[in-house]
Parts: structure tokens; C-alpha cells; sequence
């Protein structure tokens, strides 16, 4: 009989044998099942898989250090007479883009006739850094506009920035704007003070300075651990979970591991970009204050007067929506529009029912906007200017 | 044997004595929890063999239990004649080793009394009993072996002595904090588990078959799990111990790196901060050419 002062440690160690017991039991619950299961298993996992990203042809049309500009060419002719730049963020890579055939935005916007420029910010190493968003957004950023311009022979192009690149862009664009005819920010982060979202509760704990003495740049791999413990029991268990249960299944297994070679594709950041980043904006927020300085300029969102398309994710775990939606409301635009999808943070460009919304978005208010010879061809633009907030209208679970 | 006598045969006193007490009452009590502890493993009823295996474990455990008790009770004897090994030891190293015997004692007595309390209820769990054993050895680490590191260092490699005893102090405390960051991640698993418990019992009280459809198991559990997380993640006791993992993390890496550079000065290989002064000095320079250059442009068109 058991004595019950005593401790059983089967029922101590028991949230550790939860998963593995339940998955088991169901596994052993059929032995003809269980055979055919592994068998497959073993076929899908000892085939050859077609796991490469970011396959869409591209040109490296100019380098500066460690940084890229990658050219992609449009597969019909150019329909915009104003190139498109996008701006990743720092965190991750721009490979995201393009992930895979068929579920690609790279694809959907040169299939649309977009000439389309994206920033490689490379991985970078113990020399950069001292580098500052001074010197990404004044410096690399500006440079690269600065020869984009220079190639087109025009004084101003379409700019898309994506999550911390879409900060990066912000800056440059209430800095720059004569340089910008159409800006669109996707899952950008402007409002830092929310509690909506655990990285702006997290960051307030953490002391950057520290930081950045010990480390020096920050590796990819505690930013990866710090976004995997946003949510451990879905990022850390139940998707591996779901992995085993569909790993008889040759097309889950080859995005999965696609989704997996993106995700913890981690350049590290350059330590005085993390620094300024993370005291500036999530510890001071100075950005939608008005309050931000940089390389001596004041960024003043009232210099943003071009037209703006702001599109957030509803369902997003990293950059909740309170931290994208003030933005318009400080800028000076007339012509702006707010729009929040229904997905989450990365769902707004992979997810496959948002990529028929969001690719085919921007290129309808760009073709309005661009001013370009085959405008007459497409829907007519908007009559007046107007500021618009779009919400999402069903409720879906975000990714 | 009389007291007298005794105390002469272990000059460390009743300082050891009771600390061999406590040990051999530690592992006694270890070995009466063992068949609920460990045989709780897999409670198959009816299979003979994992019953055999579980006996084989557990007469290895009585073996090395009398072992102990007996290396314990030859250290207890009074020695005569020419050797007296343990009664010979200089006085001047017992009496340095006694704060590490009152701490082990100290950590031990804890450890007994976290015991009596998961026994009466007020703990539960694997996480609240791991968090338990750790704050017990931290505070005795801090009050008695912490001490012996900070003890100031003296002549010509006193710096150099001080970096050594600095990084595995900051060490110690960083896996201290790792650890309890680790055990606070512990909690929505074990509340999960427990939910699920409370779950198949209602079914079962229902009269229905548990565990009849463990895919609705495992979401429910998920599910709980995630929930849990959600507030924990917010929670100030969270913010905190993430905090203070950092920072012991940061303290030890300037603590290694500096004891690093010591050992890298003697070696042909440049530390970081030899690096990072050329860096900077790269850094500083790329940026004037690339100003000059912008200028040199401007005034080209």
C-alpha cells in the first residue's frame, strides 16, 4: 500500500512523460498501423528533399562591408516607373520572401512587374559592432537609395520595410522624404509602450548595456531562445509534436524543414544597433514621441507626407497590434491606410490564405500611386486622398 | 567506548559525528521511500519480471546503504596502536574544514526539512522540490564556500589569483540562476499535468474509459500548458528571475573573459579587447572615408 507521506517520483517526473506517453499509447494502439507509419516515415526522411530558399533568381547590384542589394528582375515587363525597395529587419533573414516556390512574395511581385530591390544586411561579425542606426539608416540605407536613384535615373522609389526594418525605414523616411514616393510598413513597431506583447514586458528587465559588454554583437541564438519561450508549449513541444505526426508526409516534412532553416537563420546583431534599439524605442519610446534623434537629426513623423499604407497582423505574438497602429495617426500624410489582417507576425507573408490578400494589396495601391504609364490599364485610383483604417473582418487563429 | 574516549579518537568532535548521522539518517529514509519512489516508476501490476528488476535495484540500494553505515562506523571506532590516521590530522585543517561541514550539514538539514514539508502537502511537486534544493545549496554555497573565494588574495599574483577565484564564484552563481530559471519554466508543465490528472479522474468518475482518446489528452494538456505560460511570462516573479539570470550570466562572461586574457597574454593571440580597440580604430576611420567620399561626390556635381 502506498504510504502517502511518501514523495512518488513517477508523479514528479510526470509533466515530462505526458507528451511521449500520449503520442506512444497512440502509436502502439494499432501494431499493422504502426509499421506502415514508421516504414513511410522512414522513406520520407532517407529521400532526397528540395529544401532550399530563396531560389528566385536575384543580382547583387551593389555591396557595401558586410551589406547587400539584391536585384530581382520582373518576369514581364517593368509596370511601375518608380523602383521597389524592401527593407528587411535585422532579426532573421530576408529569405523569408521567398521561401518556396508557389508561396512566395518575391514571386507575386515580379510577377506583377515589380522592379524589386531588397537589402541583404548580412551577418555580422565582431568588427561591426560598433555600428550604430546611425550609420545603417543614414549610412547603408541611404547609400544603397542613393544608388538605386542613380541606376533609374529618378529622384524617388516605392519603400516597403518589414518588422525592425520597417522602424529603420520610418526613420529614413521622416529623414528622407523627398527620396520616397510611396511608403508601405508591414508589421513595423512605432509604439513601444504596450504591454500587449511579452518582447516590450521582457525587454524593459534586461540591461543592455550589460549585454552588449559581455556578448558584444548579440547572437542569433539567444534572440531565437528569447522568441521561442514566447510561447514554449507550442514552439518548443507541440509543433515537434505535430512534426512526428506528419512525418510520413513528404510535402509536410520538406516545408517544415524550409520553415525550420529560415527560422534559426540568425545573424547576430551588430551590439550598438541592439543597444540604441532596445534603450531608444522599448525602454524610452521615442520614436512616436517625437522625441528621437538620429546622427543629429531630429525624426520628426510630421516630414512623412507621402502616401502610407500600414498593414499589421491581428494575431501577431511579436509586434502586437498597439505597437503598429498610432503610427499613421502622428504622421503627416493625407493619403494613408491602416490595415490589419488576420493572420499572425510571419502568417501576413507565408500563411497561404493571407498571400492572396497581402502581395495583391500592394501591388494594387503602388499601380494606383506610381503614376506610371499603364496606370489607365488598372483600376482607377482612389478620387481623393483619404485615411482609412481597415480591420480584419472574421476571427481566425493567428500563427 | 565511553564519550570521553570518543571525542579523543575524532578530534573534529560532534561536529562530524552528527553530520554522519545525518547522512546515514538521510539515506535510511531514502531507502524506506524506496518502493513507493521508485517503484512508482511503472506501476504494472502483475508483471513478474520489471517486480524482479525493481527487487534487484532494490537489494543493490540495502548493499551500498550498509556500506556506507559501516565505512561510518569504522570512522566512529576509537584507533590504537602506532596509526591514528584520522585523529593524526593537523587541528588547524579540521578547523578550516569546519564551515564546509556546518554548510553541508546546514544544506542537509534542509533538504530533511523540504522532505517533512512535501510530506505534509505544503509543497508540491518535482519543480517547488528541485526549487527548494536549490535555494538550500545557493544559500549555503553564499554563507560558507563563497566566502572561502573572497577571502583576499595576497603578493605577486594576487590579481591573477583573484580573477580565477572571481570566475568560478560568478560561475556557481550563474548555473544557481540558470537552475532556478530553468525550475520557474517547470511550473506550467507540472499545473498542466495535474489539470489533466483532475480531467481523467472526473471521467472516470463518470464511469467512462480514460485516456479512450489521448489526442484530446495531449490538446487539453497543450492547451492547459499554454495558458499557464501565458501568465507566468508576465508574471513579476518571471521578470525577475529572467532578470537576474542575466545578469549572472553577464557577470560571469566579463568574470572568464578577463581570466582569459590573463592566459591568452602569454600566448601569441590577440584577446578581444585587443581586437576591439582595432575595431574601433577601423570603425572610426571607414566612417571618415566614407564621409570625405560623400563630400568629394557633392562637389563633383
Amino acid at each position: 500500500m502506498k504510504d502517502e507521506k511518501q514523495v512518488n517520483l513517477s508523479e514528479m517526473m510526470g509533466p515530462f512523460k505526458m507528451a511521449g506517453d500520449l503520442i506512444f499509447s497512440r502509436l502502439v494502439g494499432d501494431t499493422a498501423k504502426l509499421y506502415n507509419y514508421l516504414r513511410d516515415a522512414r522513406e520520407v526522411l532517407l529521400s532526397p528533399m528540395k529544401t532550399d530558399i530563396a531560389t528566385t533568381p536575384y543580382e547583387v547590384v551593389y555591396e557595401e562591408d558586410r551589406v547587400k542589394l539584391k536585384y530581382y528582375k520582373p518576369d514581364t515587363e517593368t509596370r511601375l516607373k518608380h523602383p521597389f525597395l524592401i527593407v528587411y529587419a535585422q532579426v532573421n533573414r530576408e529569405t523569408m520572401l521567398d521561401l518556396q516556390p508557389g508561396r512566395s512574395v518575391v514571386e507575386t511581385f515580379l510577377r506583377a512587374g515589380l522592379d524589386l530591390y531588397m537589402i541583404d544586411w548580412g551577418y555580422p561579425t565582431r568588427k561591426d559592432r560598433y555600428l550604430t542606426l546611425d550609420d545603417h539608416i543614414n549610412g547603408y540605407m541611404d547609400n544603397i537609395v542613393d544608388f538605386i536613384l542613380e541606376k533609374h535615373n529618378i529622384s524617388s522609389l516605392h519603400l516597403m520595410g518589414i518588422c525592425q526594418g520597417g522602424t529603420f525605414c520610418v526613420i529614413y523616411t521622416a529623414l528622407h522624404p523627398e527620396k520616397i514616393k510611396n511608403f508601405i510598413t508591414t508589421v513595423t513597431p512605432t509604439n513601444f509602450d504596450t504591454d500587449a506583447g511579452l518582447l516590450n514586458i521582457w525587454a524593459r528587465a534586461i540591461n543592455p548595456d550589460e549585454l552588449v559588454e559581455s556578448y558584444g554583437n548579440i547572437p542569433g541564438d539567444i534572440m531565437n531562445l528569447g522568441f521561442l519561450l514566447l510561447n514554449p508549449a507550442r514552439l518548443m513541444i507541440d509543433k515537434y509534436v505535430g512534426f512526428l505526426e506528419n512525418v510520413n508526409n513528404f510535402d509536410f516534412v520538406e516545408n517544415f524543414v524550409r520553415m525550420e532553416k529560415w527560422i534559426f537563420d540568425s545573424p547576430d546583431l551588430p551590439a550598438e544597433t541592439f543597444r540604441e534599439f532596445i534603450t531608444y524605442f522599448f525602454r524610452k519610446n521615442l520614436l512616436i514621441k517625437n522625441e528621437l534623434e538620429i546622427g543629429g537629426k531630429k525624426v520628426d513623423l510630421k516630414k512623412i507626407t507621402m502616401p502610407v499604407l500600414n498593414i499589421y497582423a491581428k494575431y501577431d505574438h511579436l509586434v502586437p497590434t498597439t505597437a503598429c497602429d498610432q503610427f499613421t495617426d502622428k504622421i503627416g500624410s493625407k493619403d494613408k491606410e491602416d490595415l490589419c489582417l488576420d493572420t499572425g507576425h510571419i502568417g501576413i507573408y507565408v500563411s497561404s490564405k493571407t498571400h492572396k490578400e497581402f502581395g495583391p494589396k500592394i501591388i494594387r495601391w503602388l499601380l494606383e500611386r506610381d503614376g506610371a504609364v499603364e496606370q489607365a490599364q488598372q483600376k482607377p485610383a482612389a478620387k481623393k486622398p483619404v485615411a482609412r483604417k481597415i480591420q480584419a473582418k472574421a476571427k481566425a487563429p493567428g500563427k | 567506548m565511553n564519550k570521553e574516549e570518543k571525542e579523543k579518537s575524532m578530534p573534529q568532535g560532534p561536529l562530524l559525528e552528527s553530520w554522519i548521522k545525518a547522512s546515514t539518517d538521510f539515506w535510511k529514509s531514502a531507502e524506506s521511500m524506496w518502493p513507493a519512489t521508485f517503484g512508482g516508476i511503472s506501476p504494472v501490476p502483475g508483471e513478474t519480471g520489471k517486480e524482479e528488476g525493481d527487487k534487484s535495484a532494490e537489494d543493490s540500494w540495502k548493499m551500498f546503504s550498509e556500506i556506507w553505515q559501516a565505512l561510518f562506523n569504522l570512522i566512529n571506532k576509537p584507533v590504537t596502536g602506532e596509526f591514528h590516521p584520522v585523529s593524526s590530522l593537523p587541528e588547524w585543517i579540521l578547523k578550516a574544514s569546519q564551515p564546509l561541514w556546518s554548510g553541508y550539514l546546514l544544506f542537509q538539514k534542509q533538504l530533511m526539512g523540504g522532505e517533512e514539508k512535501v510530506s505534509a502537502g505544503e509543497l508540491e511537486g518535482f519543480a517547488n522540490l528541485a526549487q527548494k534544493m536549490t535555494k538550500a545549496w545557493l544559500e549555503m554555497y553564499e554563507n560558507e564556500f563563497g566566502k572561502i573565494l573572497n577571502m583576499p588574495q595576497l603578493g605577486l599574483t594576487r590579481a591573477y589569483q583573484e580573477r580565477v577565484n572571481q570566475t568560478i564564484e560568478k560561475f556557481i552563481q550563474f548555473r544557481g540562476g540558470l537552475t532556478e530559471f530553468m525550475q520557474i519554466l517547470l511550473i506550467p508543465m507540472e499545473k498542466a499535468y495535474n489539470a489533466v490528472q483532475e480531467e481523467i479522474k472526473n471521467v472516470e468518475k463518470q464511469g467512462e474509459e480514460a485516456l479512450k482518446d489521448s489526442k484530446a489528452y495531449y490538446q487539453f494538456w497543450i492547451k492547459k500548458m499554454e495558458e499557464s505560460y501565458m501568465v507566468l511570462l508576465r508574471s513579476p516573479e518571471y521578470i525577475e528571475t529572467l532578470g537576474n539570470t542575466m545578469k549572472a550570466l553577464h557577470d560571469f562572461r566579463i568574470a572568464k573573459s578577463q581570466l582569459f586574457m590573463d592566459i591568452l597574454q602569454d600566448l601569441p593571440i590577440p584577446t578581444h579587447r585587443d581586437m576591439d580597440e582595432l575595431y574601433k580604430d577601423l570603425y572610426l576611420l571607414k566612417k571618415r572615408v566614407k564621409e570625405l567620399e560623400k563630400k568629394v561626390k557633392s562637389y563633383e556635381r
